[in-house]
């Protein structure tokens, strides 16, 4: 009994020492490559939020940002001689037709919408995959766009008596991006000032 | 040199460890990387896994084989992040993935284990060129077909400006969505086997 104990201990221990290594190798590599890493998920993020903002501002926006725990995003403000100009939601999560759509959200500082990117997206090819900027300008419809000039009852598709064309065959996809952009927008309207703080 | 018995349904399993390989190869492009990513995995892990072989007591073999194949992986994915960022976006999580693919664990299982590095490296340094020639084909195939062009992501090779062949516009979109590549696979396999009758008969 005790025998049979001793031998699987010491069966064991190749597998702790392999472990080991593997775990020393993989630090090694997150080393010598997280700096780079960073850089890229940097340079990525700054394409996309300057793709959304396109008012001046002379802050580091990148860093200037707020996570909102509420919403599960990161708003990144803008500032101008320290006067707020806008900021960019993202990424703002939706659920598509089957997977989850990531976008970005550019707002003026009055609530004005200056840009609406997809990010993310695993739409149907042809279909729903049209709400991206790289299969058609669908997503320019929400350039301009803010709560004052656009009734409730107008943020959604022409089917369901919207302002938004509904890419014909895709309902669902731009459905449900019109209301996360909606939702966005309510959202900024009642925590406007505490945004910016 | 270990052949697997006849009766083994390795074939199988050599399909279903290609389907997640070709999922996301929907071009020229994609294919190679994830063909060589899969290349690459394969061979790190056959020498690692065989050259430490002699320590490896059989019935923790597969815990063994997968903490292994588990770290190369994290490594890989972590250089393509560093280096090739645009191209692990759009690989997504069929990196990590390679880590439990059914034919890298069953190549580590049926030679590795049971050769020394340099004879299972020759054994499975071959297999695993024919998984790259495979997921590369389906790749072109889909990218001709679905979309009329080819290398139309050059822009995703850092540094490198090769400007891409189009055909025509537009294709057979259904080859460009998931099930396109298992058609693409299905298809192969079906002429492969053709072409095999024609010779033996």
């Amino acid at each position: 009994m005790i025998e049979k104990k001793k031998n699987r201990q010491q069966s064991l221990i190749p597998v702790f020492i392999i472990a080991l290594v593997g775990c020393i190798i993989i630090f090694v590599a997150n080393r010598l490559t997280s700096d780079q890493i960073d850089l890229n998920k940097h340079a990525t993020a700054i394409e996309m939020i300057e793709a959304v903002m396109p008012l001046t501002y002379d802050n580091d926006l990148y860093n200037d940002r707020m996570d909102i725990a509420e919403l599960s995003t990161t708003v990144y403000r803008a500032r101008f001689n320290a006067d707020n100009v806008g900021l960019v939601f993202m990424p703002v999560s939706t659920m598509g037709y089957k997977d989850t759509i990531k976008m970005a959200i550019g707002l003026s500082y009055e609530g004005v919408i200056i840009g609406v990117r997809i990010i993310e997206q695993h739409e149907t090819v042809d279909l729903g995959d049209n709400i991206d900027q790289l299969n058609s300008d669908w997503i320019n419809n929400f350039d301009n766009r803010s709560l004052d000039n656009t009734q409730d009852t107008a943020w959604a598709v022409t089917n369901d008596d919207g302002e938004f064309d509904q890419l014909s065959g895709a309902t669902i996809s731009p459905r449900n991006v019109i209301n996360a952009v909606k939702n966005t927008l309510d959202f900024y309207e009642v925590n406007r000032d505490s945004l910016y703080n | 040199m270990n052949i697997p018995d006849k009766n083994s349904n390795s074939d199988l399993i050599v399909i279903l460890g290609l389907c997640p390989l070709v999922a996301k190869s929907t071009t020229l492009l994609t294919g190679i990387t994830m063909g060589f990513s899969a290349l690459l995995i394969i061979l790190f892990c056959i020498v690692s896994v065989s050259s430490c072989r002699r320590y490896i007591p059989p019935n923790l073999s597969l815990s063994i084989i997968l903490i292994i194949s588990v770290t190369w992986v994290s490594v890989l994915d972590l250089f393509l992040q560093a280096y090739w960022f645009e191209m692990r976006q759009v690989l997504g999580i069929y990196i990590p993935l390679l880590a439990m693919n059914s034919f890298v664990l069953l190549s580590l299982e049926q030679t590795a284990l049971r050769n020394s590095p340099v004879a299972a490296l020759t054994n499975s340094l071959r297999r695993g060129t024919e998984i790259f020639c495979i997921v590369t084909l389906v790749g072109a195939l889909r990218e001709i077909f679905g979309q009329g062009s080819l290398l139309s992501d050059a822009k995703l090779l850092p540094g490198i400006d090769i400007s891409e062949w189009s055909f025509v516009d537009g294709g057979y979109t259904l080859l460009l969505s998931a099930p396109g590549a298992l058609l693409g696979l299905g298809l192969l396999i079906a002429a492969y086997r053709q072409i095999e009758r024609r010779r033996t008969v």
